[in-house]
């Protein structure tokens, strides 16, 4: 399913995106974020850990591409 | 902070999960609630809790017993005077919650902590009912709590190093894993699910894939959630699921707005599982 891709990577930049919002307002460190994610939500890709995964250069590209195409929700 | 009783202020189900885990790490336990019956079904949570741990052969009945003994119960606050940290879990109402928070302030001793379980209002809010914010402190627990590791420990405006530390403290000592978060909409965890949530159904509304592909991509290893996320808003209640992201929408902004689609599911009656019917219907039983 071709759409399988932009999909999961949609969600997950998404969740990037706001991983970074939240901790450049201070909210928590990003180790703090990808903890809660991990044991709070039992999430295996916790949001940190995900982009690094991808890799940060991929990461921001991605997100950029994802601010242009479908809003500032993507922006950070 | 030598704490040797916890008061839990809220005997719901919440309340019922936090007296299990508190009594289960050896803390006597006051639980607090406004009617006889609330107070029955929060004992009797705790109660089932602990009879699986026995029919899992993880504890004896006897031990299960002497657990059990750990918690008392009160319809009025005279039984917290001598608590050295309160957990409230009354239901998300800030009036409510502050009405609760100034009658413990008189009651409770100076030194005592007032930890508040809210997931949705703010602790700084809360802590202005009483004459000691310091003491104030958000202490987020995950259900099912008995399972969840996780405890978010929110810092108000004017909480101090020493409550943090000893909410901390003792979130690990019942077994938790604490995890230090500000006083924002949301906290970590809500804030994100929901980011989440509300990405995957726009992909709906677009077309690219169904709730159930969706959801079924979600929970395969590259991935790795628990749960997909339409299921996951069942399981949450879809009324509550629109109340948080209400309250991130007014806090951070539109792209939090909840969509048309859970509106009608709220207005036809589909909560979710406990109505029967989501954005999936979960069949006869």
């Amino acid at each position: 399913m071709e759409n399988r891709e932009l999909v999961l990577n949609r969600i997950f930049a998404a969740v990037v995106a706001e991983a970074e919002r939240a901790a450049a307002e201070g909210v928590a460190s990003p180790q703090e974020i990808d903890d809660a994610m991990r044991m709070g939500a039992l999430f295996k890709k916790t949001p940190f850990a995900y982009a690094a995964e991808v890799g940060e250069e991929t990461m921001r590209a991605r997100l950029a591409g994802f601010a242009e195409k479908y809003g500032d929700r993507f922006k950070v | 902070m030598d704490i040797k009783k916890i008061g839990i202020v809220g005997a719901g189900v919440m309340g019922g999960e936090i007296a299990f885990v508190a009594t289960q790490a050896g803390f006597p336990v006051v639980l607090k609630d406004i009617e006889r019956r609330f107070l029955d079904v929060g004992v009797a949570n705790a109660r089932q809790i602990y009879e699986f741990k026995v029919r899992r052969r993880r504890m004896s009945e006897d031990e299960m017993e002497q657990k059990l003994k750990l918690i008392s119960v009160t319809l009025g606050y005279d039984e917290l005077a001598d608590a050295d940290f309160i957990i409230e879990a009354v239901p998300e109402n800030l009036d409510l919650k502050r009405r609760v928070f100034s009658e413990l302030d008189a009651a409770c001793s100076p030194g005592a902590i007032l930890a508040t379980n809210t997931s949705a209002l703010s602790v700084s809010a809360i802590a202005e009912a009483v004459s000691r914010p310091e003491r104030v402190a958000g202490m987020h627990f995950f259900n099912p709590v008995s399972m969840m590791r996780l405890v978010e420990v929110v810092r108000g405006a004017r909480t101090s190093d020493e409550t943090m530390s000893s909410v901390c403290a003792l979130a690990e000592a019942i077994g938790k894993s604490p995890v230090r978060c500000a006083d924002s909409a949301g906290f970590i965890v809500n804030r994100l699910l929901c980011a989440a949530m509300l990405e995957a159904a726009r992909c709906e509304r677009e077309g690219l894939m169904s709730r159930a592909e969706i959801d079924s991509a979600l929970v395969k290893p590259d991935a790795g959630l628990p749960v997909g996320l339409f299921k996951m808003a069942d399981q949450l209640g879809i009324d509550l699921i629109h109340k948080v992201m209400r309250i991130l929408q007014d806090a951070f902004g539109d792209r939090f707005a909840p969509p048309e689609e859970v509106e009608r599911l709220i207005a036809s009656g589909r909560l979710g599982v406990k109505s029967g019917k989501g954005f999936y219907d979960y069949g006869k039983s």
